[in-house]
């Protein structure tokens, strides 16, 4: 019989997301896989409400909190193989941290690892994952090889959150802030990410592609972002040529959004930004080119200038509110 | 010195395929094979800076030799004379004229036996994933071959002295700078401005012309037949994934009253005012 392990990481804010991320990937893995332990690594600043909280919230009954002075991966895939069995599966996070420790326990442990999965099944003993490949115009399933199984979800996946357990949870504590690291990173600064202006969770969303042609035309399209109250974004050209931030860029590289309303201005619909809008309610392409993939991507189209259209949509929005004032 | 080893895989570029031709290939098998080639973007960042962090070494008194990489057909020796003239030491081919696809342990056994078999390397640098297998998988699989750290989503790479290099480098919730002890290898992340600059012609005429160097797949140990090898995941199924919606078309005289059509027609109640 297989057990399934999870492994999230507490030195990031995100544990509920991990969680979310980790139960869309399992909700087809069978019932006969028997659950195994969740690890949960942090540093010692962890009181035990941290704990008994965060592990409500883990998907298993035996929760294993594995407390380390710094996030360094090679005490944490020490300690994961000291108590791998044969046949184990290990599901991780879609953040880099998932996605490294899939890959190097695969590796270490002589089995195989999976990375940006979309879904793991079980059946007759053996694991298939499913991902997009091709620049996210295909999905393939694969078929994994060799025990123990190491899989990492895709971002933007969500499953529903386990229910808090009526049972009570086995809790144990690995504690590695005294061992010894390796010291091969040192004088560490690190900064804190800004939010990144409220993408994940904007209503409507105006996407600028590399039809902006330059920094005056991205800066000309986020204060038509601004006028029309819509969340600004961009595809990776715009921010790879620096005239976006790159906390902008919306795509499988950047920000999975989900609004009601996608515009997406000057952008050409690559399967790679594409996967990144594709859960907006509603999406509206502007394009000078009426062939061009975006087109059959969205529900309404508009062939013309992007920068046109949004300029006379945002007067016409204007005139709009200032009517409704003055009715007011 | 600090000799620096960049690995590049040359891709199609997948974005020119059609939709009707993805959905049409009857066997779900992908014949990429007419579609023009390009440099993996992802590694295209870390040749880039490679390139940056050689022009800044000079400040910092640390001598740096750069050298490149890549496994592929003749084709990609034109990406290699361009390396070349951008001022690269030594160009290598590994030859293999099959497409390998979905099989990123082989990749990383190859890299390792060339780098045990050529001198001694401090630092590689390569994309942290392809377009067409998006695995990310390459650069660990090498770190744990070579026994060596691997940092990834690294932004930016800054000369420290002979021993180090300081690496900024994202991870879940912002970025870290560290000086990190050689060697290494760091795989890039969305860097912007890190398109690969473009060599004068007078560099292609007088330094592009060097030779390449070609190395068998048998010479690095490795049967070309593959035999004893498997990948981690084998390929059941490929299916199309479908992103099409309505595309009803908006029309009008001018943009004005289009925009006016789409906020009456399709905004109004839909967005907030
Ligand atoms: C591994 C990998 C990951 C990637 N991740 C991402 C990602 O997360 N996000 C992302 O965006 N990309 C990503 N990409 C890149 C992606 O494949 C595309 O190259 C990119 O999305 C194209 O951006 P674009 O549509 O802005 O530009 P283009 O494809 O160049 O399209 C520009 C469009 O603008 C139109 N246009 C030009 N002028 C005007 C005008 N005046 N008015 C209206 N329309 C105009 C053109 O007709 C064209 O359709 C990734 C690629 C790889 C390989």
């Amino acid at each position: 019989m297989k057990r399934f392990h999870v492994v999230l990481n507490a030195f990031s804010d995100d544990i509920e997301k991990q969680i979310s991320e980790i139960c869309g990937l399992t909700e087809y893995l069978l019932e006969d896989v028997k659950k195994g332990n969740t690890f949960i690594v942090g540093d010692g600043k962890m009181d035990e409400d941290d704990k008994h909280r965060l592990a409500e919230m883990a998907p298993t009954k035996s929760v294993i909190f594995v407390i380390l002075k710094n996030l360094h991966t090679e005490m944490i895939l020490d300690c994961l193989m000291e108590t791998m069995c044969f046949g184990d599966v290990y599901l991780f996070g879609s953040s880099s941290f998932g996605q490294e420790m899939a890959i190097r326990l695969g590796k270490r442990s002589d089995g195989s690892s999976a990375t940006g999965c979309q879904w793991a099944a079980l059946s007759e003993s053996i694991v298939y994952v499913k991902k997009q490949v091709y620049s996210n115009h295909m999905m393939a399933t694969f078929c994994m090889e060799n025990s123990p199984f190491c899989i990492s979800a895709a971002r933007g996946l969500e499953g529903a959150m386990p229910k808090a357990g009526k049972s009570e949870k086995e809790i144990k504590t690995i504690d590695k802030t005294k061992d010894q690291y390796p010291a091969n990173l040192t004088n560490t600064i690190f900064e804190e990410k800004k939010p990144s202006g409220g993408l994940q969770t904007a209503s409507f969303v105006l996407v600028g592609g590399r039809g902006v042609k330059n920094k005056a035309g991205a800066d000309a399209l986020a204060r038509a972002a601004e006028g029309i109250h819509a969340e600004f974004g961009a595809s990776r050209p715009v921010v790879m040529n620096a005239w976006a931030a790159m906390d902008k860029l919306i795509g499988v590289s950047g920000s999975m959004i989900h609004p009601k309303v996608c515009i997406t201005a000057g952008v050409s619909g690559a399967a790679a930004l594409y996967a990144g809008i594709e859960k907006s309610g509603f999406i509206i392409a502007i394009n000078r080119d009426e062939n061009a993939p975006i087109m059959r991507k969205a529900d309404v189209v508009i062939v013309d200038d992007c920068q046109e259209v949004l300029r006379a949509l945002q007067i016409c929005m204007e005139k709009e509110r200032a009517d409704e004032t003055q009715a007011d | 010195m600090i000799r620096i080893l960049g690995s590049f895989k040359v891709v199609p570029d997948l974005d020119q395929i059609s939709e009707e031709e993805w959905a049409s290939d009857p066997a779900n098998r992908i014949d990429t094979s007419y579609v023009k080639k390009i440099l993996s973007c992802y590694d295209e960042s870390g040749l880039e800076m490679m390139l940056k962090f050689s022009d800044e070494s000079g400040d910092f008194g640390v001598p740096v030799q750069l050298d490149a990489v890549t496994i592929g057909r003749k084709m990609n020796e034109n990406y290699l004379k361009t390396l070349y003239a951008l001022g690269f030491t030594e160009a290598t081919r590994i030859e293999c004229e099959k497409e390998i696809q979905f099989w990123p342990e082989w990749t990383a056994g190859i890299l390792s036996e060339f780098m045990n078999q050529t001198e001694r390397y401090d630092l590689v640098v390569m994309g942290n994933r392809s377009a067409d297998e998006e695995n990310g998988k390459v650069p660990f699989l090498l770190a744990e071959e070579l026994g060596w750290p691997c940092i990834s989503q690294v932004v930016e790479i800054i000369p420290e002295d002979e021993a180090h290099v300081k690496v900024r480098y994202e991870v879940d919730n912002g970025y870290c700078t560290s000086v990190v002890q050689l060697p290494c290898i760091l795989s890039i992340g969305d860097v912007p401005c890190s398109f690969l600059r473009v060599p004068t012609l007078k560099d292609r005429m007088q330094k592009g012309k060097k030779e390449i160097h070609r190395v068998k797949i048998e010479d690095l140990g490795i049967s070309e037949t593959f035999e004893g090898l498997q990948p981690d995941l084998s390929l059941v199924n490929l299916e199309v994934i479908d992103q099409s919606r309505p595309g009803v078309i908006l029309d009008g005289m001018n943009a004005e009253e289009k925009a006016e059509k789409l906020y009456q027609t399709y905004l109004k109640g839909r967005v907030e005012l």
